[in-house]
């Protein structure tokens, strides 16, 4: 809204004139002993020096903290009139810092319980994808880029297949590159970060100790030889336990916000004033 | 108990930091550190860096105050999670995952607000009702350091023996937003497959807007990194003392940072101004704190690169792109002269001027790429980009609205969102420290989302024959991305050995680039762009500009095919203006053939006709960091 706009807002002169009464009495009436206390404890003011400590490594001078108190107090002041005045209501800032400290105090509650190791083996075969280790595979790879040899690609690729297999050293052929020409046991979604999908589906497959394709990728053509490829398999509870009691504790964290919401939600009436689907784009 | 002892000893901590051990750290060098001790569980580490890794080092999740205040609610956990590749529920409640993982993800939410109040050390009644607890807070808010000491260790003996008091066990009391942040990291870092590195984010809006943001990377885990609390904007807005607090917190902890700054597009003039920010003038010291603890530059991100615009380089045709160059992150408007010191290629050359004045060069910065999202989601892909904030999530209608400085001149739209960036680092295996040590050397590269391959090595020894094992002439005769070159051998000229390989499964290649920046013999400095090697056999015209490679994008698909381009592009290249007595300043750009921008992508997904303003087709890029000569 703009601040001319603002300004006409007849709310705004009814708050004004809220706030004018405000004062007034506060003139007029007798100080409350407590309303208009603000108490700076021994407690507050060592809270102060110590945050201020934990960032610097160093307490307060005594300017520094007479600083700090002074913006508590000031805090404190316009904090309580603000409030006082309504404006904490309907502040989204406000609301969904609040929010976010529940649902931290609902989690933490829920994370404070630690898991048997029934409980998470039973958990580790019930998501054995989650936990599956790749196949780990061993390579030589010779690559072809297609802007390079352009019409005399497949015929180039057939060549160093044949001398590939008669014996020939994967370094004679192709004309090297950034890919590496050898590859030492990566797992399976590492080739696939570095070669691209189509070639880690192929080499699943490709047969081991001879050389194979051409095998496509992403950058063009390759001949492969698989020396050693490793099955993928469901590891043991002690080799995953790190992995297996993220996941647990994950699942533990948004079950304990789902539940509570749940049960937070079911004492509350809610009437929805309004059709959705008027207010929805389309 | 796990989750709380930790909490329970930062707490111990800071009521006793004089128990701190002290361990100064020497300022790093430009060579590969020795590798970091080797656990049962860390991966193998290469003798020379041989992957790259990707990641971002700029992501808020729903805990950002700002991001929260958009509607976001996803959670660090999420965001790790949503990185390492697993499917997420976004903020507007649509599934969203990465084709494919990244390799690691610093968490960088606003260190403004973070964090409530430490019950025992506030005092609050319920906790000091507890005889011990009451002793412990007496301690804690005297000056009495031995009795502080004291009840550390009762504390840390009841701890261990699973004896602390219940109010302590409860978590309510114990869980502030940082404790909570690193203790999140610690439990995603997965060293060798996933790395979570410990952050935040810096964020000083000078003067109403003046973007002077830096990113805080942690080498350390949540151990050295819960010992100090973040620094926030209302203590100070000064990045001296954020240099001299990072420097507070390697001493006491004997853990590692570095900073990273961004957007300094939206800074109207103030990232590389040439005085310090109090408006004093630069010194030796200045240059070398700033070098020190500011490795690497932001140099594209969702809110715009700053790299280069074009008034500043008017003979680069490729400096146009992705500009938010029109005013400060409030919209204020920009006045002339500003751009200056806002981007990083004349930062360079300003920092080679400076060098010479000073004796220290305060913008030694390498490059670093980053989405800065706050949807706690990191996407630069422009086929699955999730925007900046959760308004801007991917709906029919999100490249319309002003997303920044609504109704001021330099109002920035929906459509001008950049889907970018991510960086590469050249490390030694895939762990919190090798990545850090590599960040901190600068071996790293930005891009605008592509996974290109790009290796940059420089020496004076070097030759084109070494082309075929590049990387082993590189590391053993030269230096890599980053480093420096001193004085020529007397009638040599550096040799520069470059490669780049596309993105698996993204666009081949148009060209290579080598940016040379130097300073001249009349105090004045210059800029210059070479074409070292491109696709296809286009020929240079007789003003030596190269045609452009062609386009195959199809608007009404949005899709491209690699029918021109090259997969990788490979050469060696020596300066053929070189001057052994000038300093300068060398890096790469790496250019992709052109493709659908992520306007064209929603555009087919949603069948909506945009504006004719709306950029749609783009050539992706990397930026590698620089390599620097000096001559003695």
């Amino acid at each position: 809204m703009k601040i001319t706009a603002l300004l006409k807002e007849p709310l705004l002169h009814f708050l004004l004139l809220g706030l004018l009464l405000f004062l007034l009495y506060g003139k007029v009436a007798p100080t409350s002993a407590d309303g208009n206390r603000v108490t700076v404890s021994r407690g507050v003011i060592a809270g102060l020096a110590t945050q201020f400590q934990a960032t610097w490594s160093r307490p307060p001078t005594a300017v520094e903290l007479n600083g700090l108190v002074d913006s508590y107090v000031r805090d404190e002041i316009l904090f309580r009139e603000g409030v006082a005045l309504g404006l904490v209501k309907d502040d989204p800032v406000i609301k969904r810092r609040v929010r976010q400290k529940l649902e931290v105090l609902i989690e933490e509650e829920g994370s404070s319980r630690g898991a048997s190791d029934t409980q998470l083996t039973d958990y580790l075969s019930k998501n054995a994808a989650k936990f599956r280790m790749p196949p780990v595979l061993s390579f030589d790879q010779v690559f072809f880029d297609p802007a390079r040899y352009g019409d005399q690609l497949e015929s180039a690729v057939t060549a160093s297949l044949a001398a590939l297999t008669k014996g020939a050293t994967p370094e004679s052929q192709g004309r090297g590159s950034m890919l590496p020409a050898r590859v030492d046991q990566l797992p399976l979604d590492l080739v696939v970060r570095d070669f691209g999908e189509e070639f880690g589906k192929a080499l699943e497959s490709a047969p081991v100790g001879q050389w194979a394709g051409p095998v496509p990728s992403g950058f063009g053509l390759h001949l492969v030889r698989i020396s050693a490829r490793k099955p993928g398999y469901l590891p043991s509870l002690d080799e995953a336990r790190k992995a297996v009691t993220r996941e647990w504790e994950n699942d533990q964290r948004e079950a304990a916000l789902a539940s509570n919401y749940a049960r937070l939600r079911k004492d509350y009436a809610v009437v929805i004033d309004g059709d959705n689907d008027e207010a929805a784009a389309r | 108990m796990k989750t709380n002892s930790l909490s329970v000893l930062i707490v111990v901590t800071l009521g006793a930091a004089a128990l701190a051990a002290c361990s100064k750290q020497d300022p790093v060098v430009a060579t590969p550190p020795p590798a970091a001790p080797a656990a049962a569980t860390e991966p193998a580490a290469t003798p020379y860096p041989e992957n790259v890794y990707w990641g971002d080092t700029h992501v808020h999740t729903g805990w950002s105050a700002d991001a929260g205040l958009d509607g976001a609610v996803t959670s660090p956990e999420d965001a790790f999670r949503f990185a390492r590749g697993d499917e997420v529920k976004s903020n507007t409640g649509q599934m969203a995952r990465l084709k494919r993982p990244l390799d690691w993800m610093v968490i960088t939410d606003h260190s403004d607000g973070m964090g409530t109040i430490n019950e025992i050390r506030a005092g609050n009644p319920e906790m000091i009702a507890e005889p011990f607890l009451k002793r412990m807070y007496e301690a804690m808010s005297g000056t009495d350091e031995a009795k502080s000491a004291a009840a550390t260790f009762e504390l840390i003996d009841l701890q261990s023996n699973g004896k602390l008091p219940k109010q302590v066990m409860d978590p309510k009391w114990m869980v502030t937003a940082w404790e909570k942040t690193i203790r999140i990291a610690d439990k995603y870092n997965n060293p060798g497959k996933f790395s979570a590195l410990i952050g935040y984010e810096w964020t000083v809006n000078a003067g109403g807007g003046d973007n002077l943001h830096r990113n805080v990377i942690y080498r350390d885990g949540a151990d050295k990194a819960g010992q100090e609390l973040p620094l926030t904007t209302f203590q100070t807005q000064d990045p001296e003392e954020l240099w001299e607090w990072m420097e507070k917190y390697e001493a006491k902890t004997g853990g590692r940072l570095l900073a990273i700054p961004h957007n300094g597009n939206l800074s109207n003039g103030r990232m590389f101004e040439e005085t310090t920010f109090t408006g004093g003038p630069l010194t030796k010291g200045y240059a070398e704190a700033r070098q020190k603890w500011e490795p690497l530059y932001e140099v594209t991100q969702i809110k715009g690169q700053s790299e280069s615009q074009p008034s500043l380089s008017p003979e680069d045709e490729f400096a146009s792109w992705d500009l938010w160059d029109r005013g400060n992150l409030n919209g204020n408007a920009k006045t002339p002269g500003m751009y200056r010191a806002e981007y990083w290629r004349e930062a360079l050359k300003s920092g080679l001027r400076l060098e010479a004045m000073l004796g220290a060069n305060p913008f030694k910065y390498g490059a670093n790429g980053a989405t800065d999202t706050h949807t706690g989601l990191t996407t630069a892909d422009d086929d699955n980009f999730w925007g900046k904030f959760k308004t801007v999530e991917p709906s029919p209608t999100r490249w319309k609205p002003a997303i920044v400085g609504a109704g001021k001149p330099g109002a920035m739209y929906g459509w001008e969102q950049a889907a970018a960036g991510w960086m590469g680092v050249w490390a030694t295996a895939n762990t919190r420290e090798a990545l850090w040590d590599a960040m901190k050397r600068k071996e790293t590269y930005a891009t605008t989302g592509p996974r290109m391959k790009v290796r940059f090595f420089g020496g004076f020894d070097l030759a084109d024959s070494d082309t075929p094992d590049l990387v082993k002439a590189g590391y053993t005769k030269g230096v890599p991305m980053g480093g420096d070159l001193k004085a020529a051998p007397e009638g040599k000229a550096p040799v520069f050995l470059i490669a780049a390989l596309k993105d698996p499964d993204g666009a081949n290649l148009d060209r290579v680039q080598v940016i040379k920046g130097w300073l001249g013999a009349d105090g004045q400095t210059q800029e210059k762009v070479f074409d070292v090697k491109w696709a296809g056999d286009r020929k240079p015209d007789a003003s030596g500009k190269l045609p452009p490679v062609g386009n195959t994008v199809d608007l009404k698909t949005a899709t491209y095919v690699n029918s021109i381009g090259a997969p990788e592009l490979v050469t060696s290249w020596s300066d053929p203006e070189f001057d052994a007595k000038l300093k300068a300043v060398y890096y790469v750009r790496v250019l992709e053939i052109p493709t659908p921008r992520w306007t064209a992508y929603d555009a087919v997904r949603y069948k909506v006709s945009m504006a004719k303003n709306v950029a749609m087709i783009h050539q992706e890029r990397a930026f590698t960091s620089p390599i620097w000569y000096t001559p003695n």
